[in-house]
Parts: C-alpha cells; structure tokens; sequence
C-alpha cells in the first residue's frame, strides 16, 4: 500500500487551473493538497476582512478548485486538504458547502481552527512573557498595534478531521507540511511518538508544498533545458514505513530529479537538523535522495526526534506605510539619470518636510535584486528608477508619490514608463513579529459537518 | 560507487565560478533569508567547504546583513545552507528592497569566483 498526495497550489497566486491540469492527467493520488498562507498573504488576508466580515480565507480555492472541480474530485475519491481557510475557515467552509449543494454532490467539510490566538495575546504576555523570536524589539512595542496572531498547528488535527470523514479540510494556519503529514497520520495510523514516520511525512509535505518549485521551476541547474510550459505539479507517494517517491504526471513538463528534489529540501530552512514543527524535529541531513526512474525520485532514511515544547506563533502588526514608484532612462548614461532622479525625489522630500522613516532607491538593470553584491557597471542600454519609502503617515506617502510623474518633464531626459505607473500610491505595512507560546496554551479545534 | 570526481570537474588550481560546481536557491523566513548551495560533486563539496566559508557569503552581502551568516553542512545533499539573520530590511511587506524575499541572492552566490587553490591548502 502507499498514499499518493497531490499538490495544486504552491501559493496564493499559482495558477489557477492547476487542478484542472492534475485532473486532465492520467495520474491518480487519493489526496489533493493545496498550500496559499505565505506569510505575507496573512497581511493581505487582514485586509480583505476589514473590508467585507466574509472574506479573509484564499478564494481561489473556492473560484478555482471548489466551483469548477469539487463534484469530480469526490466522484474520484479524491480527499482536499487545504489552509485555504486563511483567517476565517469557517467563511470558506460555508462557501465549499453551497458549491456542493449547486452541485447535488454529498461532502463532508471539516475546519480546523484554534490557531487564532489575537485576542489571547495580552493575557499570554502577561503569564509567560512573550518574547521575540528573530530581533530584540519586545512585545510592548508591538501590543498595540497587533491586527492578527495565528499559531503554526501541527498535523494531528488535520488527520483527526480525515478521521471523522472529512472529505475537504479547511485549515487555517497550520505549518505547510502538516497539510501532507495529516493524511499520512490518518491512513497509518502512526502515532506522536512515531518521530521517524512523522519526520518522513513532514519531509514529503516539505518537498510538495511549494508546488511546482519541486518539479523543476526556479531550479538553477542547467535550467535553460528545463520545459517550463505545463510543468507538472507533484506528486508524492508516501509508504507505511516512511520511504516515499517524489514524481509528476507523465507527459507534463518541468523536471524532477536528484537536484529539483535537493533544491527544495533546502528551500526556507534554518538549522537543517533542527527543522520543527509542533510535531516533530525533523534532521533535513538524514535522507537519502536517489533517482530511481524517469522523473521520479526516491527518498529514504528520514529521522525525526520529540518535538519542542512550544508553538511557533506568527503575530503581524501595523507599521507605517510604503510607497513604491518607477520611472525608466534609457541610454546614454541610463544609470546616471536614474541616479540624478533618484536625487531630485530626495531632496523633494526634504523640502516638502515628507515624514519619511527611509527611503531606498533602487536600478533595475543594475543592482535591484542583489544590492551590494551586484558587480559595478556603467553601460546599461536602460536603468529603470525604482524608489520606495516607508513612514508613519500615510497622506505624507501620497505625496510622495506625486514626486515620480513630474519628472517626466523637469527631470534628467530620455525617461518613460508613465503609461505603467503614474502616482503610486501608499499601502499599509503589516509586520511579522514571530514569538513562541507553550504547547499547552494551544487548543485545535476539528468542526466537521455536511 | 563513484567518488563524484567527473572528468569536467575545474582542477583547485584554477579559479572557478560557484555556479560551475553547484546549483542552488534562496528564500525567507520574516527577516532572515537562507541560500541553500548543492555541490555538484564530492570534489566540488569538498572545495566549496574550504572556500566558501560564511565569512565570504558574508562579506558578499555586506551592508545587507545586519545580523549574521551562518553555515550548515548538508553532507548527505553535498550541500550547505547559509542562515542570515537581520538581512532583508525588516522582511516581507516592510522592507523596501525589490526582491524582498532574498529569492535572487541564491544565483549571486552562484557568481561568486573561487580563487585557484594552492596545493597545501587542499591537504585534508
């Protein structure tokens, strides 16, 4: 026996008909797992249910996947397991169970909630005393401006919900490789103390949760012979003790082997022999990975300890505002105007008094995507000015961002890109200021219903 | 079993990009980024453990890391993972930088040019 699990969604804005693509394929997997909760979805997710009480869940699950595929899915017997759920699982539940009834087709839904913990916040500061978990500013300077708080759960209480029948889940957030880990758990059986299984099951969800990054998209290596048109999104087929193949659908492009599987291992990782999540301690340094067909590749030998005593807890928090513009200078000098641009919005700035906390300016073409580390050059055939700014007030931010058009006449020359742009304007800054809190303080919640 | 020497392997005593030895890829966590580098071969571990050291990641990044580099082995990927802490301007929506989530920095260190070796360097 072994369990096939699907992935049809690396983030909230993969593309949309990827479970349409999966379907159309000749491959078949019992589970369908779809992954949206980057961390800085959870701030545009908060936005979004400012704005409308019902939203705050990924709604390409619901446009995309329920809508156009929930009926199929079942027919097949294929099980969905998502955190789509976002900030209100309990919303996209309601919307999944109206698809099924447009659809006449029998689902059980189930959410997994419990991770919410902003209301808690002060009153778990107040006992234990949070503290931050990457830099030194401590909770009080966070307190107040806290929108939302959520705890990375683990995979039990997805595998409870697929035990009690379950055919969507809808977490909210959850650690991405628990969506892989809980159908593991439900259909073996294996239990919290089971570290290597557990271990193995967070490593197949690891691999997959990026979606199609495992299958040959984004890899490094000799990518220019890489077909990156209907790159198939992975699969992985786990077995009762632990060993798994990683492979895709016949037919598709992209790639999988030793190097796209090793590339993603190392994606997002800390200590690779400390990789936690409230299950298990994971030791990324233990598995074997070996190319055993044709786009397929085995993974054996994962090793897993007791988890930690805590919960990974993702607070994000009101700061400020940014604002970002561009403009485009072509040659000659294309970098040379840019910079005078660059000059002019500054000392605007200081004149106009702008209240500003930093501003950054930045070339494309040049050094925009590797700062310092970028080789020093001057013959660009064109530079396009990106300058960003953050600060605490937002009307100051919008006249900011009336700096970047008149350039177009009173600035250095040959410059465009007006048409693209225009008057950028600020966007409220939600910040991460992850923290821990004991296990014991965590309560999941499994809601399942027709 | 091979020992991962290939024939098209740069000998130490040539300079070698990265990128000619290894692959790699980079992302975030809040305010910290990783870059994850696999050795082509066991030769090109074994160099890339003594030249590509987190002092030389480091210095490569310079005034975009406030924190620190830190280096892990990876020895059954033949591979490394470089840990920098308080290097992406505050991270995710706050930092201002274009790539705020350190995804290109993985292909900057596939750039970097490891000097030739001299022979007493590669005694192990």
């Amino acid at each position: 026996m072994t369990v096939r699990i699907a992935n049809a969604a690396g983030f909230w804005g993969d593309y949309p008909d990827a479970t349409e693509r999966l379907l159309a394929s000749d491959a078949t997997f019992e589970y369908l797992q779809l992954e949206y909760l980057a961390e800085v979805t959870m701030g545009v997710l908060d936005r979004l249910r400012d704005r409308d009480p019902e939203k705050g869940y990924a709604t390409d699950f619901v446009d995309y996947v329920v809508a156009e595929h929930l009926s199929e899915l079942i027919d097949r017997g294929v099980r969905v397991v998502t955190n789509a759920g976002g900030l209100n699982p309990s919303s996209c539940a309601a919307r999944v169970r109206e698809h099924a009834a447009e659809q006449n087709v029998d689902v059980t839904v189930a959410t997994v909630t419990g991770d919410d913990l902003t209301d808690q916040l002060d009153g778990l500061h107040a006992e234990y005393g949070l503290e931050p978990f990457e830099d030194d500013t401590p909770y009080e300077d966070v307190a107040d401006d806290i929108v939302t708080a959520a705890a990375y759960l683990g995979a039990f209480p997805v595998a409870s919900a697929l035990d009690a029948g379950a055919d969507v889940v809808i977490t909210g957030r959850v650690v991405d490789p628990a969506l892989a880990l809980g159908p593991l758990i439900h259909e073996y059986g294996w239990d919290r103390t089971q570290y290597d299984r557990l271990a193995a099951g967070t490593v197949a969800g690891h691999l997959i949760e990026c979606g199609t990054q495992v299958t040959g998209g984004n890899s490094t290596r000799e990518w220019e012979a890489i077909e990156y048109d209907n790159v198939g999104y992975p699969i992985v087929e786990v077995d009762a003790d632990g060993g798994m193949r990683l492979t895709k659908p016949d037919g598709t492009g992209g790639e999988v082997s030793r190097a796209t599987v090793a590339q993603q291992l190392v994606y997002e990782i800390g200590d690779p022999q400390a990789y936690l999540t409230p299950d298990v301690a994971v030791d990324f340094t233990a598995p074997d990975i070996t190319e055993v067909a044709g786009d397929t590749v085995a993974i054996t030998g994962c090793e897993g300890s007791s988890p930690p005593d805590s919960y990974k807890v993702s607070v994000h928090v009101a700061n400020g505002y940014r604002v970002a513009g561009n403009m485009l200078y072509s040659r000659p000098d294309a970098l040379a105007k840019a910079e005078r641009a660059a000059a002019v919005i500054e000392s605007r700035i200081e004149e106009r008094g702008l209240s500003v906390w930093e501003t950054r300016a930045e070339f494309v073409g040049h050094d925009a995507a590797h700062g310092p580390a970028a080789p020093d050059r001057d013959d660009h055939n064109e530079v396009l000015l990106r300058f960003a700014a953050r600060g605490p007030d937002r009307e100051d931010l919008r006249r900011l961002g009336t700096e970047f058009a008149p350039l177009s006449l009173a600035g250095p020359p040959s410059v465009t890109g007006l048409t693209d742009s225009g008057r950028p304007r600020p966007r409220p800054i939600i910040d991460v200021w992850p923290t821990l809190v004991p296990q014991s303080v965590v309560e999941p919640e499994v809601s399942v219903g027709e | 079993m091979s020992n991962g020497e290939s024939e098209a392997a740069p000998s130490p005593e040539q300079a070698v990009r990265v990128g000619e030895i290894a692959y790699g890829r980079s992302g975030d966590k809040a305010n910290t980024f990783n870059i994850g580098i696999i050795a082509e071969s066991e030769a090109a571990y074994r160099r890339l453990d003594r030249q590509l050291t987190a002092d030389r990641v480091a210095a490569l990044f310079d005034a975009f890391v406030d924190g620190s580099v830190t280096r892990y082995r990876l020895p059954n990927l033949l591979g490394f993972n470089f840990v920098a802490s308080e290097a992406l301007d505050g991270g995710g929506q706050f930092s201002l930088r274009y790539d705020s989530q350190g995804k290109t920095y993985a292909a900057a260190v596939l750039q970097l040019e490891l000097p030739p070796e001299s022979s007493e360097g590669r005694d192990e």
